[in-house]
Order: C-alpha cells, then sequence, then structure tokens
C-alpha cells in the first residue's frame, strides 16, 4: 500500500508541476519553451524552423521584445515562397536567422525586393537556423535548393561551428545518441515539465560554480592581489589601503553607467597576431560540397565572415585581433587558398558609430549576447546589398 | 542570500543536519555563524556597520539596567536612540533631507545651485528593522519589562537570527530570547508543517507577486502611455503584489523558524478582508504597527491625552509608519492618508456614529478598506508625487492610450486561488480542510510541486528581491 501511494505521490507531483507553470508560465523558462515552439526535429539535420509560427519572443531579462514568425516551408518571415521571383538565400546560423530581431528587422529581410541592375526584383529567403554547422547547412541546402529559384546565395560561417560539427556528427554517428536527442527533443517540446527540467539541469551546475566556486576564486584571487610581490594584472586593489577604500565604495549607490556607451576592454584583450585555431575537417568537406551544390545549380555564392562578439569588433576598431575571431581568421585563409568569394565583415567595424559619430560597436551586439540588434543588422545589410549589387550584375 | 534563491534552499540542506546534531550551546553558535553568512551574502559591507548597532544596544541596555540614578539611564537611553536612529537617518533619510533642504533654497532664492548634494549611499539591508527591533530591546530594559541578556553573544543571536533579520517580523526580545534557551528536537511534524507555511510563503512570491511586478512595470515607468483602465488594474494589481511579497518573506520566515523550532508570529492577518481602515492596519505588517503603538504612540500620551491631541497621536504614529517605508513625499502621504481615514474612524466610534454604517453589508466594508488601502498603495508605489498625480489623472479622466496586457491568466488564477485561501481561513474552513483525510494524502506532493516549480525558476533566472527589503 505504502508503494503504491508512493507511486500515486510521484505522479501526483509530475502533474501538479505540469499544471502549474504551464498556468504560470515563469518569464525565463516560457523563453525557451517558446524557442521550442518554433523548432522542429528533423531526421536529416536534427533541427529545423516549424512552419507557419507566429510568436512574440520576450527575453525575461527585458533585453528584447521581437515578433518571430515562420513561412509555410518554415523560413523565417511570413513571406509566401514566390519561385516566379528570382531569389536571394541567406543561410547561416542564428545569426542569419536574426535571433533578438523581429522578421522584418533581419538583413536577410532587409534584402527583398532587391533590384539589381537589369531591374529584376529578387525575393530574399532567410534559410537560417540556430546552433548550424556547415554539415547542416549542406544537408539543408540539398534538401531545399531544388524547391526554390535561388540565383544568389550568401552563406555566414560561424565561430562556434567547430562546436555545432562536434554536436552534430555526435548525434548523427551514433544511433542511440540520435535517439535520445530525438525523444529528449519532442519531450521538451510537449511538456513544459521535461523542458523546465533540462534547462534547470544545464543552470544547475553554472549556478553552484557561480554561489561556491566563483566566490572562493575570487577571495583567493583578491589575496594573491594583495599578499604576492609580484603584482599580478587586471587586480582590483594591490594593498590593503586600498582594499579599504574599494570597500568603503561599497556604502555607495553604483552610478548607472549611460546606456550605449563604448565598450571598454583590458589591454590584453587585444592582440596584433591571431593564432591558427583548429578546425574540424568535416567544415572544409562541407564548404567545398556546398561550392559544388550552387555551382551545379548555377548558383553564385558570396561567403561572409561576420565578428559576432562585441570583443572582436572593438578590437577591430583598434585594428588589432581578437582571440575569439581566430576560427574566421583561420577560415579566411582556406578561402583565399579555394579562391572563393567572401567578405571579411571584420573589415567594415570602422562603420560600427553609435548616434554621436563615436567608433562604438555597443548599439550593434545585444547585450551580453553574440546576435546583432536592429543596427547591427542594418550594418550586415548595407554590406551585403552592395555586394549583391556587385555579384548581381 | 535571498529566501526566494537557489542559494537558500542549499544554506538550509546544509544547515539542519548540523543543527539538529548539536547541544543548546553549539545550537546558538551553529545559528549565529549561519545567520552572519546569510546576512553577509547580501552585503558583506554592512556586517562591520550591523555590529556597531549591536554592540551600542547590549551595552547602553546593560547600562541602563545596571544603574540606578534616572539621569544616567536616560542618557544612556537617549544616547542609544541617537546613535540607532542616527545610522537609520544617515543611510535612510540624509539624502532626502538634503534633497528638501536644495528645494527650499532654491525656491527662496537663496541658494540656486543645480548640482546634486546627495551622499548616494546604499540603504543597509534590514537596517530599518534591526533598528526598531534595538530600539525595543533598549526601550523595554529602560521600561523595566526585560532583563538585558548579559552575553553580547546571546543578545546579538536575537537580532541577527536570520528568518527574521532582514525584513522581519520586528520581533520582540521577550517573543524570542528565551526560545533560544532550548534545545530544538528535530520533528517531522514540525518540518511539513514549516515546509507548508514556506511553500505558501513561495506562492505568494513567486507565483503571485513576481509576475505582477513584472507585468505593471511598463505602466508605472510610463503611465500616460496606457489607458485608464490599464493604469486602474496597474493599481490594483500593485496592492496584491505588495501584500503577497510581504506577506510571502513573512510566510518564509515563520516556516523556516517553525522547521529550526521557534515561533514566529504572525505579520500578516489577511489584511484585504477588513472592514476597516483601521482594522487593516491591526491586520497589516502586525510586528510594525504593534511596535509603533508601544514605542511611538504611547510614548506620546496614547488615549491618555485629550481627545484631539489622542487623534493627532493617532495621526501621527501613522504617518511615522509611512515614513518609515521610505524617504520620499509618497510615503508621507501614504501615512497621511491612510491617518486621516483612521482618525476619522475612530472619530465616529467616540461619538458612536459608526451605528449609521453597521446595516451596510460585510462586502461592501471591505471593498471601502480595500479601496481606501489600494489609493494609499498609489503613492507608495510610485517614484514622486508628480508621477503618482500623472496616474491618478489618467484613471479619473477616463484617458486613452495604449491597453496593457495585465489581466492575463497567468494572474487571474493565483490571484482567485489566493483569495479563495484566505476567505476560507478567514470564515475557518481551512482548518476543516487541512484536518481532512484527503489533505494529508495531498499535501506533501503539493508541497514537493511548489518547491520544484520554485526551484526551477530560481536556477533559471537570479531571483528578483522582496519589495520591502528596500525599507
Amino acid at each position: 500500500m505504502k508503494v503504491i501511494r508512493f507511486i500515486l505521490s510521484i505522479f501526483i507531483v509530475l502533474f501538479l508541476v505540469e499544471i502549474i507553470l504551464r498556468i504560470i508560465k515563469p518569464n525565463a523558462l516560457e523563453f525557451y519553451r517558446l524557442q521550442k515552439q518554433f523548432h522542429t526535429y528533423n531526421d536529416d539535420y536534427l533541427v529545423d524552423l516549424e512552419s507557419d509560427i507566429d510568436i512574440r519572443l520576450k527575453h525575461f531579462q527585458g533585453i528584447f521584445d521581437i515578433h518571430f514568425s515562420t513561412n509555410e516551408m518554415g523560413f523565417r518571415g511570413t513571406d509566401k515562397i514566390n519561385n516566379l521571383m528570382p531569389q536571394i538565400g541567406c543561410i547561416g546560423d542564428s545569426v542569419t536567422m536574426g535571433f533578438g530581431v523581429s522578421d522584418e528587422d533581419t538583413f536577410c529581410k532587409k534584402l527583398n525586393y532587391f533590384k539589381d541592375k537589369q531591374g529584376n526584383v529578387y525575393q530574399s529567403i532567410n534559410l537560417g537556423v540556430d546552433a548550424y554547422g556547415p554539415s547542416a547547412i549542406e544537408r539543408k541546402l540539398k534538401k531545399q535548393l531544388p524547391e526554390l529559384n535561388i540565383k544568389l546565395l550568401l552563406y555566414f560561417p560561424s565561430n562556434g561551428d567547430d562546436i555545432d560539427e562536434y554536436n552534430f556528427y555526435s548525434k548523427m554517428n551514433n544511433k542511440l545518441s540520435k535517439l535520445l536527442f530525438k525523444y529528449q527533443f519532442l519531450a521538451a517540446k510537449y511538456s513544459y515539465l521535461f523542458l523546465a527540467f533540462k534547462v534547470t539541469q544545464e543552470q544547475l551546475f553554472f549556478r553552484f560554480r557561480e554561489t561556491f566556486v566563483f566566490s572562493i576564486e575570487n577571495g583567493i584571487y583578491n589575496y594573491k592581489c594583495i599578499s604576492s610581490e609580484k603584482k599580478q594584472l587586471n587586480c582590483p586593489y594591490t594593498t590593503y589601503k586600498e582594499l579599504y577604500y574599494s570597500l568603503l565604495q561599497d556604502f555607495k549607490r553604483p552610478k548607472k553607467a549611460p546606456k550605449d556607451e563604448p565598450p571598454h576592454f583590458e589591454e590584453n584583450e587585444c592582440q596584433k597576431e591571431n593564432d591558427e585555431h583548429p578546425i574540424p575537417s568535416s567544415v572544409y568537406d562541407s564548404t567545398r560540397n556546398i561550392v559544388q551544390l550552387a555551382e551545379k545549380r548555377k548558383i553564385k555564392l558570396v561567403i561572409f565572415l561576420a565578428p559576432i562578439d562585441i570583443e572582436t569588433a572593438y578590437c577591430s576598431q583598434l585594428g588589432l585581433n581578437h582571440r575569439l575571431y581566430n576560427y574566421s581568421k583561420t577560415l579566411k585563409k582556406f578561402l583565399v587558398i579555394e579562391k572563393l568569394d567572401f567578405i571579411d565583415l571584420n573589415e567594415y567595424t570602422y562603420l560600427m558609430k553609435d548616434s554621436q559619430e563615436r567608433l562604438n560597436p555597443r548599439p550593434y551586439y545585444i547585450l551580453g549576447d553574440g546576435h546583432y540588434t536592429k543596427m547591427g543588422n542594418n550594418w550586415v545589410y548595407e554590406i551585403i546589398k552592395n555586394k549583391a549589387t556587385e555579384v548581381l550584375q | 542570500m535571498l529566501f526566494n534563491s537557489l542559494q537558500f534552499f542549499i544554506f538550509l540542506i546544509i544547515l539542519l543536519p548540523i543543527y539538529f546534531n548539536c547541544n543548546t550551546e553549539n545550537q546558538k553558535r551553529v545559528l549565529f555563524w549561519f545567520s552572519l553568512y546569510f546576512y553577509s551574502c547580501l552585503k558583506f559591507v554592512f556586517v562591520p556597520l550591523l555590529f556597531f548597532s549591536f554592540l551600542t544596544t547590549h551595552f547602553s541596555s546593560l547600562g541602563i539596567y545596571y544603574i540606578k540614578e534616572k539621569l544616567y539611564r536616560n542618557l544612556l537611553l537617549a544616547f542609544n536612540l541617537l546613535v540607532n536612529l542616527g545610522i537609520l537617518f544617515l543611510f535612510k533619510y540624509a539624502d532626502f533631507i538634503l534633497s528638501i533642504e536644495k528645494d527650499l533654497l532654491n525656491s527662496l532664492g537663496i541658494f540656486s545651485n543645480t548640482t546634486s548634494h546627495s551622499l548616494g549611499l546604499i540603504l543597509p539591508l534590514g537596517i530599518s528593522f534591526y533598528t526598531f527591533q534595538a530600539i525595543a530591546y533598549t526601550v523595554d530594559v529602560y521600561r523595566g519589562k526585560l532583563i538585558p541578556e548579559k552575553k553580547f553573544f546571546d543578545f546579538s543571536l536575537f537580532l541577527l537570527f536570520f528568518p527574521q533579520l532582514v525584513a522581519g517580523p520586528i520581533m520582540r526580545a521577550s517573543e524570542l530570547i528565551y526560545q533560544f534557551k532550548n534545545k530544538k528536537v528535530w520533528n517531522l511534524d514540525k518540518f511539513i508543517i514549516g515546509i507548508g507555511i514556506i511553500c505558501l510563503g513561495f506562492f505568494k512570491k513567486t507565483i503571485v507577486a513576481d509576475p505582477i511586478a513584472d507585468l505593471i512595470q511598463p505602466i508605472y515607468a510610463n503611465p500616460t502611455y496606457y489607458d485608464w483602465a490599464s493604469n486602474l488594474t496597474a493599481l490594483f494589481l500593485f496592492t496584491i503584489q505588495i501584500y503577497c511579497d510581504f506577506a510571502g518573506y513573512s510566510d518564509i520566515a515563520i516556516g523556516t523558524g517553525k522547521i529550526l523550532g521557534f515561533d514566529i508570529p504572525k505579520n500578516f492577518e489577511r489584511p484585504f478582508l477588513s472592514t476597516s481602515v483601521s482594522m487593516t492596519w491591526r491586520r497589516w505588517h502586525i510586528s510594525l504597527s504593534s511596535w509603533l503603538r508601544d514605542y511611538v504612540y504611547i510614548s506620546l500620551g496614547g488615549n491618555r491625552v485629550s481627545p484631539a491631541r489622542n487623534m493627532f497621536n493617532l495621526f501621527l504614529t501613522t504617518v511615522i509608519g509611512g515614513f518609515w517605508h521610505g524617504a520620499n513625499w509618497t510615503f508621507i502621504i501614504w501615512g497621511a492618508i491612510n491617518g486621516c481615514f483612521t482618525v476619522m474612524e475612530k472619530y465616529f466610534i467616540d461619538n458612536n456614529w459608526d451605528r449609521y454604517f453597521n446595516f451596510l453589508p460585510k462586502p461592501t466594508k471591505i471593498l471601502y478598506s480595500f479601496l481606501i488601502f489600494m489609493s494609499g498603495a498609489h503613492f507608495f508605489r510610485s517614484d514622486s508625487v508628480k508621477t503618482c498625480i500623472i496616474s491618478y489623472k489618467q484613471i479619473f479622466s477616463l484617458s486613452d492610450g495604449v491597453s496593457g496586457d495585465v489581466l492575463t491568466l497567468k494572474i487571474f488564477i493565483p490571484v482567485m486561488l489566493l483569495v479563495t485561501y484566505e476567505i476560507l481561513e478567514e470564515y475557518n474552513i481551512l482548518v476543516k480542510i487541512i484536518n481532512s483525510e484527503f489533505y494529508q494524502f495531498i499535501k506533501i506532493p503539493l508541497y514537493t510541486s511548489i518547491l520544484i516549480v520554485c526551484l526551477m525558476i530560481y536556477t533559471v533566472v537570479a531571483s528578483p528581491q522582496f519589495y520591502y527589503f528596500q525599507f
């Protein structure tokens, strides 16, 4: 009887948690749940965008509040596919998809109704899906290019592609792993409880580190700063007197930093030279295959390397490199060797100016995120528009 | 450390086995050090300030108790009040006074400097609460109602006791100190009762108050952008939010105390089911109301003076209660509104005029006291009197504007559940439900569900502070 009671209690708990979550829709969890709603499982490339979605996505910290929709083929935006028109396709990961901005503010959407010099009007199609690496992109293009009338393909490889590739193949090469991924994806999509469990267990480890490990590490570091003979870089204080004055400052209300002030990073963040970043062979293979696919369908292909971190843009504006851009720089060498048509957007960061005409990448990036704001998307659009004009002569 | 955080869950899990495996003296030590850790997690720099207040109170209270000369006793009492209220004034009210001085001089044309003279100090967490506790302790010793603790450790544990340190209830020494003397033994029934009260607190804070705060924040930030209905709904919801936020904190404090073997008195007694404004105040933040009654109202002469003076004492006490909440004209006006109605009701009762209103049905009286509280709460929430007036104008002129998305199911269902809970409790039906076999079976899965949901929320996002922390 006790065992039955216990099992019944577990079911009641699961049921109640699901019901409570569905009623109260906590902001943070709802943010992740809505993201699950606009994704669907795909057997060929694991994840795709759900078709005919219309969602308002509000960041739980108020960082953005956007409109996210997809058309009948699961492409970002509401425009129906018109194969009677020539098309410009954009493909890449979340940066291309336009994470954090509304449909109409993505750089790809801005290319809609682009007119070339002959007067041909193009429909833009956003094929971007978050967390896509080159292998997933190659598979998606193989499947969807025959259904479209694309004349120009803009491909945006990303800094995190090596990790995306690793994740992709770890699932695709292992049947059990793929099956588990499929069912956890579906469970998280349809059960609030499961999604909440998944998000919580992902965050739990980080929060534990943040609470216990970081504070101890910080204490040890501060102690070292004061006690060590050789003063370390970036020490907030190096003597007990400085520590005392720093503690006194804790009594004061911190002044609010003005919005969109230019960022400032430590000197050692930017380097003159960049290091090689190991790139998986699948990235090279897939890139070659994408090129072949485009050639086969007589599609013009342009590759864009984009600085997706504010640190990269900051260093670039100083004429220096940031380690986060090492991947793109290494890939750039490959593109040069293969004689592929590409543009390094990092060379255009001098155009990132704020309302006071200062060099300032801050308004171009979503706070604490690796994505472009409305202004950032506009910046990309201006560059790709010029390139499209040049290519589609 | 916040009650509504992942850290607090871990904190309790570590504390309980250590605490219940100690003898009485060690239990006190464990509570002391864990309480200190709890407070220092919020802001370590305020710990010395806390102890400065404790030391002053401890030694002046001992002095008052042992010295027989009235002059010296008075001097020690004055010294203690001066230090404790001085610290409170410096951190909480100095900027407000400086801004009044500046406005006054500007309006007189004596001084026209527009630069800010504010000290810009952060309000140390819990200062309003522990200062009032410390004052009550000294005054009780002075009045001969309390024998002071000889050991500083025992005395400081009374003020430092973490469940009530940051936002009350403002416990008296006579209510708490004796509870430290006995060894606390693990008791499963008490644990389950405590968890139940904590869950009720989490429900009020995390499931009702926080989502409301998110929804109404844009309306309060820009009242003219929204239509009158949204402004009115925001005002109604804020009243619910502030209750759930603070009552939620008190419930978690009471529940935590219960688990640790302590009885912490109720701080809220269903204030929105009161039939008069004065009754609302007797049921709202009970520990503050009774503190103000015992140490302000009675000190001013209470009802042992002329009727006019008595009315004034009552009004002044309520205004002080408002000012205690924050250094802004909005809080003074909030206190004054409630003071006016409390005085008016007392005048009616004293003259036996209340009989004319007795025919009114109870719901009408409840609505009256709720509406008065709600209209005052608008000042409580607004950043300035000007913003509050703008918002009131928006409501009373039935202005157009954007309709805010405020009355959603995620708010409506929890609020309705809470209202039902309070009505059942008011009419003693809740006790019958709690004692029913069905509830006895469902209570553990229900508590577990609420704890799991809260834990999930606290893990994914940093929890918002309790509203009363700013006081």
